[in-house]
């Protein structure tokens, strides 16, 4: 059977400019 | 039934193993940076290239992850809400 792939939950992670 | 479809004012990069949505247009000021997406909110992002319900992404998330859908429906509105805010969704 084909393999399920680890669960994260899904994220949005805003990185701004000034953090980059 | 509500539907949810990305924006197109957003468009997904790889870069470095990441995957990032880079805004596009006038969201470039507004957003002032890029989202960074884990593997399963880029697997949501895809399915949101159609109108999609609550139910059916859940759905499509356990197929492919070790979660259950209940929990999976949780998490995903919980992303949709996350990304509605940053206006990355079709109003």
């Amino acid at each position: 059977a084909e393999a399920k792939l680890p669960y994260e939950p899904p994220t949005a992670t805003l990185v701004t400019r000034e953090q980059e | 039934m509500q539907y949810f479809k990305r924006s197109n004012d957003f468009i997904m990069r790889n870069v470095g193993g990441e995957s990032l949505l880079v805004p596009l247009g006038t969201r470039v000021v507004a957003v002032n940076g890029v989202i960074v997406l884990n593997g399963t909110a880029r697997c949501v992002w895809e399915l949101l290239a159609q109108e999609r319900s609550l139910d059916e992404l859940a759905a499509a998330v356990a197929e492919r992850f070790t979660v259950d859908v209940e929990h999976a429906r949780i998490d995903v509105q919980r992303f949709l809400d996350e990304i509605g805010r940053m206006r990355a969704l079709q109003p």
